[in-house]
């Protein structure tokens, strides 16, 4: 026989030319495959970019300090909706700021009971705010909820700041017209961190109705007595009478403070404010709106501190589990490859 | 033979969207190695239809794996009968028994001029060639139908040269044994 490597490259196969110039055009096409990421088609990029950067936005405004991350908001029995707070700026300034408690305004004065819009609803509105600050910072945020108040014609029913040591404290009742409820926590949200935030409303309309009721009731005992006492023949019937109206007198009067109360509760809300001191400086622009380098520096530092626990936190979860995944597809390269050659030796 | 004759011919594909890079040029790669591809794919796996497939699959694979071809760690061609020795290897594992036991044919006589006596005699070695285990017949399509350098099949088998010349040389003396039985 001649040269047998020359014989054995003589059988070599040849490929069918059909399939060839398939293939041919498959490579001229660069075997192309779109990758799974294709999906994401050029047109949409930027929209997806705005969205992302929306997003992280929106997750930077809730996160940050102040912005009412944990703000509780809790229906009252009256199982009515309460809104949440307006917009205003807090540049309003009282020159009875300094006072720590008020007296509240005259009855003329006050503003009128509060009454649901398109309905004649009597709803008392009561909220409790806690406010976190640093300790050095309690003082000027008591002082500022308290200039709120005043800008909303409102008063301050109580007002206690505590200091002791590196630690600070202050409780503060303050009373506002119910319309302005809603203003006024704005406000407040805005002086500091707010740590919790709840707000109750109770309707007292049908109690409101019954006292009302009650004193025209009064009235017209006091009415029908005056006039038997002006029918009155005699005097021991006479003294009889007066002792009536005197009590009746007494009566309405009694009855209309009560009535007058209840206006009150209703047109006023009372709004419980806490301030917390803290040792560590929540926010560079926390404590009255106040913004300084070195209150800048240190939420500088925290903001890298936070970082850099993330990230440490991150590798320890990613390192072993890319280790884990490393001798994984190690180990199935290794299986692989044993399966390929056991399968050329069974062929 | 000339190795130079026995490259791929009537490749007319030229990739249009894909960039050459420095350090291979896939486009020329598959122009020069398609029908080697595919006659050592057909010489293993003895089956046409597979042999199409895998050729396929391993020029899929080397488009695909291009950038993190290596220079240092052997030539275009080694790299990419690594790479078509897997996908083959990987349809072997598939294959519950083979299809055919024939060897697909080369093409048809080239001529009238042919001797009838050199026909038999490559059919005869084509038939002794399918009887050989895989292992041998892989060696020997990889040495004589791709064409492939000592040092090429070395790196392919992921053996040294010198095992890489022993096995060739083993594979050839047991295809001279079958011929002579």
């Amino acid at each position: 026989m001649p040269d047998l490597e020359a014989l054995v490259r003589a059988t070599r196969p040849a490929p069918d030319p059909a399939w060839a110039a398939r293939l041919d055009s498959r490579a001229a096409a660069g075997f192309h495959k779109d990758p799974w990421w294709s999906v994401l088609r050029v047109d949409y990029l930027p929209a997806l970019a705005v969205a992302s950067v929306l997003t992280v936005l929106v997750v930077i405004a809730v996160a940050w300090p102040g912005g009412g991350t944990s703000n509780n908001s809790n229906a009252g029995s009256s199982g009515m909706t309460l809104g949440g707070g307006g917009s205003s700026s807090d540049s309003a300034s009282s020159g009875s700021a300094a006072s720590r408690a008020a007296a509240p305004k005259t009855a003329a004065g006050a503003p009128a009971p509060l009454e649901s819009a398109g309905t004649d609803r009597s709803v008392q509105r009561d909220a409790q705010l806690t406010l976190t600050t640093p300790a050095d910072n309690v003082g000027p945020v008591s002082d500022s909820a308290l200039r709120v108040a005043d800008s909303l014609d409102g008063y301050v029913q109580s007002s206690n700041v505590s200091t002791s040591g590196g630690s600070a404290y202050a409780s503060i009742q303050l009373n506002v017209p119910s319309a302005q409820l809603d203003q006024a926590l704005a406000r407040l949200s805005r002086l500091a961190h707010v740590q919790a935030r709840a707000q109750t409303a109770q309707d007292l309309t049908d109690q409101r109705s019954v006292l009302r009721a009650s004193v025209a009731d009064a009235r017209a005992e006091r009415d029908g007595l005056r006039r038997r006492l002006a029918r009155a023949e005699t005097e021991k019937e006479r003294a009889v009478l007066r002792a009536k109206l005197q009590r009746a007198e007494q009566l309405i009067v009694t009855r209309q403070r009560r009535v007058a109360s209840l206006d009150h509760e209703v047109a006023y809300a009372t709004i419980d404010v806490t301030v917390k001191g803290t040792h560590r400086h929540p926010a560079a622009t926390g404590g009255g709106g106040g913004w300084s380098p070195g209150g800048g520096l240190h939420t500088a530092l925290r903001v890298l501190e936070i970082s850099f626990g993330v990230l440490l936190v991150a590798l320890a979860v990613c390192v072993p589990l890319g280790l884990l995944a490393g001798a994984a597809a190690l180990s199935a390269r290794l299986v692989v490859r044993r399966r390929r050659e056991r399968a050329l030796n069974m062929a | 033979m000339d190795r130079g004759d026995r490259r791929s011919t009537g490749v007319t594909a030229t990739t249009l969207d894909v960039p050459a890079t420095a350090a291979l040029d896939i486009d020329a790669l598959y122009r020069d190695a398609r029908d080697d591809v595919y006659a050592y794919a057909a010489t293993l796996l003895r089956d046409a239809g597979a042999a199409e497939d895998v050729t396929a699959q391993a020029f899929e694979r080397a488009y695909r794996k291009r950038r993190r071809y290596d220079a240092r760690r052997g030539s275009p061609r080694a790299w990419l009968f690594g790479i078509a020795r897997n996908a083959a290897l990987d349809e072997l594992r598939r294959r519950k028994r083979a299809a055919t036991t024939e060897i697909p044919a080369p093409p048809p006589a080239p001529g009238p001029d042919e001797l009838a006596e050199q026909a038999a005699q490559r059919e005869t070695v084509r038939q002794a060639l399918a009887r050989l285990g895989a292992r041998d017949r892989e060696v020997i399509a990889l040495r004589y139908h791709a064409e492939l350098s000592t040092a090429e099949l070395a790196a392919v088998l992921g053996v040294s040269q010198t095992n890489a010349g022993t096995l060739v040389h083993r594979a050839m003396t047991k295809l001279r044994e079958s011929l002579d039985a």
